[in-house]
């Protein structure tokens, strides 16, 4: 239905779009800011203000925001980002695999994984790879072809369609 | 006399159809090697210095006084190791060896700088570590080089002890068979033989090592042979990847390649003038010969050499001052070991559907799998400690048979990849290979209980309450009473508190409450592949688990819901680094990141207030998500923690079902506490990010409604799936003045 390079075209316009709206919207694609919680939880970690009653909750995002396993991890993103471009997808996947366990939840590792996925043709793994991040889904186009997209922009119904998959 | 040139010519014609058959096919087998994954370092990291050490040991690092100057050396000092870095062939490119300072400060790195350009790095990857060789019959250990990449001062030392006229004659050196004739002679006793390379290889490669006359004559046609059909550095190249080296406890070192690294840790290209001298003493008798056990005659031998190369003109006299004032400096022996055992023989039993074991003995894969041997190492001495204290508790266990005392099981794994960082499978692999990790079928008691928990989460909250009171339950037409372990008085708990303190009859009663057959359903999608049958105990943990499953089972709750498929073995290459397999993450939603972290949210409260709360006397400081399990009779003890960036299962046990006298939290959580706390990089005190579909609210403990303002005491936050929001604000405090609607409208805004 669409070409390769159209595709190709395609995914960058999103991916460059959906980069661009994560950095609007923390919590859908985290930046390195919100995706770790360098302290616990005043309330869970038993602190004397509650006497350590309450539920584990997240503490303030900002607190994170130098964390230097976060800025490895995304270090290693970006060396997989190289690599995908560079026309190595398995090698790609290989390195932001390591840049998600060196923080999990590295939002753009994720959006990567999934665009070095569908460069392999593998539909079913880049949809995996983002399917628990909610403002990123893959959606098939032709034959083994998908379409990397971004619903953190607006809570659309896309998004809930990407959550029934 | 024509008929013997005929027969002579027919002969050689015959021999170099042997040669041409050796040479033309596969020339040797070289046996696969799995690696470890390779180590990240930055900046802000933590470390644990004493297992980082180890490793860059096992990476053959030399030790050195002074700033590191060449490939593989390494200065440890106080405040910061200092690294000659090998070169890296990552991905099927290049890294080519630099020197970098680690600075650390309070057991973390504070500083990582590439030291030749003064620039500082913020990500540093270190080389896989060599885990085993898959060797074949014969033993062999080997690593090819090619003649353009062994350094001239190398050839030279070779030429100079084995065959100084090489490339002046024709296979057969007449002068050095009648000096060494003429040495023979004077001593009355063989000290020097006049072989040539050629000789040598001819002997190696196509002759059995007996002393004949014929024998002899058939090696000089050999050689003949193999010089008209070969060039000499061709012929030579063979020479230097076939010659025997010396002795690795049973494993023979063949080739000057493998030699380099056995001896200096370094490949061939970066060895020294004094080195290179070494290696070519040592070859006419390498366990003679050897530094490592005879060192006296090892340097002897390679000043020889040296002093030989001067004579012959290929190293000036500075040179050979300066090469034979050097000490003889091998690296520490390591004979070769098999780390990780059960975790290698997790991946050779994967490595076997791809691969005959004659390829993996003889084709020189790589194998590269995701463990880290720091891990590995940290898990290895918790277990160790862990059960010798198990057995310094209750003597009868140690005075068991070898085969009869405790084991354990450890797991550690990336939760959100499921990369496996380390496997244990028993105490002592030499005694047992049975793999308690991935074989062993146990019943994983209230380890059991998140599952059950989260399947009650589309009817219930965390908040519900279940009920305490004995009750008898008929199954198979028998009557069953579940018992808690510990003394709960209240009649009923909320969910939170039935998990974390592990509520024996309230697990039942939510059980059944939620119907055993959903349980089953539940298990099936997070991976469990053993029977479960839907009785009542099962909520008890009374069905028998693989404790690789369980351990990934519990990963999908510390991934936002997601199971991943455990992964141990990540990429085969051939001999030329072409990739010919390749396996990365494959993970499967199996339920909601909000239900996910409702039951990481309980099992916070277990480590923090319920079973597990042990952790922190024991010096876990960091939030963690935990359960005990302990079955009847003391059989199983387990213990699961993670956080979001780890996850560690451990179970001890005895093989025949005996009692160890002792709960998950007693035996199995000191071992978990103790690794994690020598994996220091893997911990970073970080917790789970909200789902977005979870919502907080406060609410009374007693009625387990929406708490009033002022009148309910001790109200407590809890986590709610969005659509399981209490909306009803407490029926038990605010019942003297029941709030009207409008009211009741401004509470719901009040307890945000």
């Amino acid at each position: 239905m669409f070409s390769k390079t159209y595709r190709r075209i395609l995914l960058s316009v999103i991916g460059a779009s959906m980069l661009c709206a994560c950095a609007v919207a923390p919590g859908r694609i985290p930046e390195p800011s919100a995706t770790r919680h360098e302290a616990p939880s005043p309330l869970s970690a038993g602190s004397p203000k509650t006497g350590g009653k309450g539920p584990p909750s997240p503490s303030s995002p900002s607190a994170a925001a130098m964390e230097p396993r976060v800025v490895a991890s995304l270090e290693l993103t970006e060396q997989g980002r190289l690599l995908l471009t560079a026309g190595q997808p398995d090698q790609a996947i290989g390195t932001l695999e390591r840049a998600l366990n060196l923080n999990p939840g590295n939002g753009r590792a994720c959006y990567y994984l999934a665009e070095a996925w569908l460069a392999k043709g593998g539909l079913r793994q880049a949809r995996s790879s983002t399917g628990w991040r909610r403002c990123i889904f893959v959606t098939r186009g032709s034959g083994r072809n998908g379409f990397l997209h971004n619903a953190s922009a607006s809570k659309s119904g896309r998004e809930k369609k990407c959550r029934n998959r | 006399m024509l008929l013997l040139v005929g027969a002579i010519v027919l002969y050689g014609l015959q021999l170099g159809k042997d040669v041409h058959k050796r040479f033309s096919g596969r020339r040797w087998t070289i046996p696969s090697t799995a690696y470890s994954d390779s180590t990240i370092l930055y900046p802000g990291q933590a470390i644990n210095p004493l297992l980082f050490k180890n490793k860059l040991k096992r990476l053959h690092y030399r030790p050195v006084a002074e700033r590191p100057q060449h490939i593989g050396d390494m200065q440890l000092t106080e405040g910061a190791i200092r690294i000659f870095l090998h070169d890296f062939n990552k991905g099927g490119s290049l890294r080519e060896a630099f020197p970098v300072e680690i600075r650390i400060d309070s057991n973390r790195i504070s500083h990582l700088k590439r030291t030749d350009r003064n620039a500082d790095l913020t990500l540093l990857e270190l080389e896989p570590e060599e885990l085993m060789h898959f060797f074949g019959l014969e033993r062999e250990a080997r690593k090819l080089v090619a003649i353009d990449d062994v350094p001239r001062h190398v050839i030279q030392a070779v030429l100079s002890a084995e065959d100084a006229r090489y490339y002046d004659h024709a296979g057969m050196d007449p002068r050095a068979i009648l000096r060494a004739f003429y040495t023979d002679l004077i001593h009355k006793e063989f000290r020097q033989g006049g072989s040539t390379i050629t000789q040598q290889l001819a002997k190696n490669y196509f002759l059995t090592p007996e002393k004949t006359l014929r024998r002899k004559l058939k090696e000089l046609m050999l050689s003949f042979t193999m010089e008209a059909m070969y060039g000499k550095d061709e012929i030579l190249e063979i020479y230097l990847n076939e010659i025997y080296f010396g002795q690795k406890g049973s494993v023979s070192i063949h080739g000057i390649g493998e030699a380099s690294w056995f001896y200096f840790g370094k490949p061939i290209k970066d060895v020294s003038l004094a080195e290179a001298a070494t290696l070519a003493g040592i070859i006419r008798a390498p366990n003679y010969y050897s530094p490592y056990t005879n060192p006296g005659q090892c340097l002897a031998r390679r000043n020889s050499v040296l002093a030989a190369m001067g004579e012959q003109g290929r190293i000036s006299e500075e040179e050979l001052a300066a090469a034979s004032a050097e000490p003889l400096s091998p690296i520490p022996y390591q004979a070769y070991g098999r780390q990780a055992p059960y975790f290698l023989d997790f991946v050779a039993a994967q490595l076997k559907t791809l691969y005959s074991p004659d390829d993996l003995a003889g084709l020189g894969f790589s194998i590269y799998t995701t463990l880290d041997t720091q891990v590995q190492e940290a898990a290895e001495n918790a277990m160790s400690r862990g059960l010798e204290e198990i057995e310094a508790r209750h003597p009868a266990l140690k005075d068991r048979s070898p085969d009869k005392r405790v084991q354990a099981a450890v797991l550690v794994m990336q939760p959100r990849t499921g990369y496996i960082l380390a496997m244990i499978g028993g105490q002592d692999y030499g005694a047992s290979q049975f793999n308690r990790s991935t074989q062993a079928r146990r019943q994983p008691g209230s380890a059991f209980k998140p599952f059950i928990f989260l399947s009650a989460l589309d009817r219930l909250t965390a908040a519900s309450f279940l009920s305490n009171v004995p009750r008898t339950y008929i199954v198979d037409g028998k009557p069953w009473r579940p018992q808690n372990y510990a003394s709960i008085d209240a009649d009923r708990v909320t969910m939170r508190t039935a998990l974390a303190k592990s509520v024996n009859r309230a697990a039942v009663d939510l059980a059944m409450q939620i119907g055993l057959e959903k349980i089953v359903a539940t298990a099936g999608r997070f991976g469990f592949s053993t029977p479960l049958a839907p009785y009542p105990s099962l909520a008890l943990g009374s069905a028998e688990v693989i404790p690789l499953e369980l351990g990934r089972a519990y990963c999908a709750l510390a991934a936002d819901g997601v199971l991943p498929q455990p992964l141990s073995l990540k990429e085969v290459t051939d001999e030329n680094g072409k990739v010919l397999q390749q396996r990365h993450m494959d993970i499967e939603e199996v339920t909601s990141p909000g239900k996910a972290y409702i039951v990481t949210s309980m099992l916070r409260t277990a480590a923090e207030e319920g079973t597990a709360r042990d952790l922190r006397r024991r010096g876990i400081s960091f939030p963690v998500a935990a359960k005990t399990g302990t079955t009847n009779d003391f059989r199983d003890a387990w213990f699961v923690g993670y956080t979001p960036d780890i996850l560690a299962l451990v179970w001890v046990g005895l093989d025949d079902g005996d009692s160890i006298k002792e709960t998950g939290a007693a035996a199995a959580l000191p071992i978990w506490a103790e690794l994690m706390k020598a994996i220091p990089q893997y911990t970073s005190g970080g917790w789970f990010e909200t789902p977005t579909e979870v919502t907080i609210r406060k609410i009374c403990p007693t009625s387990g409604q929406l708490a009033l303002p002022g009148a309910c005491p001790n109200p407590k936050d809890e986590v709610f799936l969005a659509e399981r929001v209490p909306t009803e604000p407490c029926g038990l405090h605010g019942k003297s003045k029941k709030p009207g609607i409008l009211e009741r409208f401004i509470n719901v805004f009040k307890n945000l």
